[in-house]
């Protein structure tokens, strides 16, 4: 087929696509972000449907046991909660630290659009952005779960990546599964990267270490980034032997996005 | 049916994407949603009364993907202008009315877009796993061959939708 004059070809059309690639995101996410918010009334009635079709009136067994692993991840915090709690009364005069920051504080924010439109990226768009104080990598809470990380924001609205996207990366620590209602002293400091999948993964996780299968992951303190200690993350769901000295366990996240209406995002309050 | 407005593709581009990304955003199968954008990219490929049409609608839905995604913008324009030019060239050899062909070739070209698309988020976001990729990639390719007859004799039978 011959190409008229003044019609388009794919060379100026891939031209300008890198272009656009190589633009920076801060600059082109805005807009997207202020379309994705224009898009939200219309997602609602049929993302309600879809999630009835997905078999939302009656529940899976593979639904009941993440809510059961949830339940026993609220028992494990209250265990660790008074185990904690025990600690300080008999080391008094070291508890003088509390476990959460007095600068820390919390903005809601409703989930405007729950997925992101490429199968490999796990982001999610709330109606929160500057306007409200929002910023770049401020970690996003659901109770005590940190579920992702603040990635771009808009005036309106901010995208953010959740803890299986490739982008987050997270220092983590495995707690030991509890054996007859008592949780184990060993703990196994790693870092808990995205996947793109369902599953985050754990890096730099020792082989004999305590990450095995049901063991909890929670997060480690990140001053410089605001994150406090012992934000549930997700459990040991397998673990994959590679060469070496380190494991890499595969973690499931308790929390699924799509059963979340809103959630907290992490602000710190400049003095 | 000889061709089809852009305009009106475009619009049935941004319904399937918001169809996509709602309605079928929990029915995944081994982690891959079926790629109705394809299935219209290969539409437009195939129907185009000329290869500038086709190469601009498969840009324009490309773009449209883009707005809804973290990953930098352009990438699916740039995955899905490849996909209609290569669609376009092929068109000589093959017969686009048989579902077959429009399975095969809707298939086929959500397979790359998969692949392309996982390597460009490893280049600018962080590693997919390479099992993953395939798995996801093939497992889109087989869902959206599947649907791509039906989307795309719905698209050439009916003539309001995008004429």
């Amino acid at each position: 087929m011959r190409r008229r004059r003044g019609t388009l070809a794919a060379g100026p059309l891939a031209a300008v696509s890198m272009a656009l690639m190589a633009l920076p995101a801060a600059w082109t996410q805005p807009p997207r972000l202020v379309l994705s918010g224009v898009l939200s009334p219309f997602a609602r009635a049929p993302s309600s449907l879809g999630h009835g079709l997905a078999g939302g009136g009656t529940r899976t067994a593979a639904e009941l046991q993440r809510d059961l692993d949830y339940e026993m991840s609220k028992n494990l915090e209250m265990g660790a909660k008074i185990a904690k709690l025990q600690e300080q009364i008999e080391a008094l005069t070291a508890a003088r630290q509390t476990i959460r920051d007095p600068k820390l504080t919390t903005v809601a924010a409703g989930v405007v659009v729950q997925t992101d439109s490429s199968m490999w990226r796990r982001t999610f768009v709330i109606d929160a952005g500057s306007g409200k104080g929002i910023r770049q990598g401020q970690a996003v809470l659901w109770h005590n779960h940190l579920i992702g990380f603040v990635g771009v924001v808009g005036p309106w609205s901010s995208r953010v990546a959740l803890i299986t996207d490739p982008k987050v990366v997270v220092g983590a620590m495995a707690v030991a599964r509890a054996t007859g209602g008592a949780s184990l002293p060993g703990r196994d400091l790693c870092v808990l990267e995205g996947t793109g999948g369902a599953m985050a993964s754990l890096k730099w996780a020792s082989a004999d270490a305590t990450a095995g299968d049901g063991a909890t992951v929670v997060t480690s303190p990140d001053p410089h980034r605001g994150i406090p200690e012992g934000l549930l993350l997700g459990r040991v769901t397998g673990v994959s032997r590679v060469r070496g000295p380190f494991a890499c366990p595969q973690v499931q996240p308790f929390v699924d996005i799509r059963g979340v209406d809103s959630v907290l995002v992490l602000v710190k309050i400049d003095p | 049916m000889k061709s089809y407005g852009s305009l009106r593709l475009l619009a049935i581009g941004t319904a399937a994407l918001v169809l996509e990304m709602t309605l079928l955003a929990n029915v995944a199968w081994a982690g891959a949603r079926p790629d109705l954008l394809v299935s219209l990219v290969t539409f437009a490929a195939l129907f185009a009364a000329e290869p500038s049409l086709a190469l601009g609608s498969a840009w324009a839905l490309g773009l449209l993907r883009d707005l809804a995604t973290a990953g930098p913008l352009g990438q699916y324009a740039l995955i899905y202008l490849v996909l209609g030019w290569t669609i376009a060239g092929l068109r000589p050899v093959l017969f686009r009315e048989h579902p077959f062909t429009q399975a095969a070739v809707g298939g086929i070209a959500a397979g790359i877009a998969g692949l392309a698309s996982a390597a460009c988020t490893s280049a600018f976001t962080g590693g997919v796993p390479f099992g993953m990729c395939l798995a996801r990639s093939g497992s889109s390719a087989v869902t959206t061959a599947l649907l791509a007859p039906f989307l795309i004799t719905l698209l050439a039978r009916v003539r309001f939708l995008v004429r």
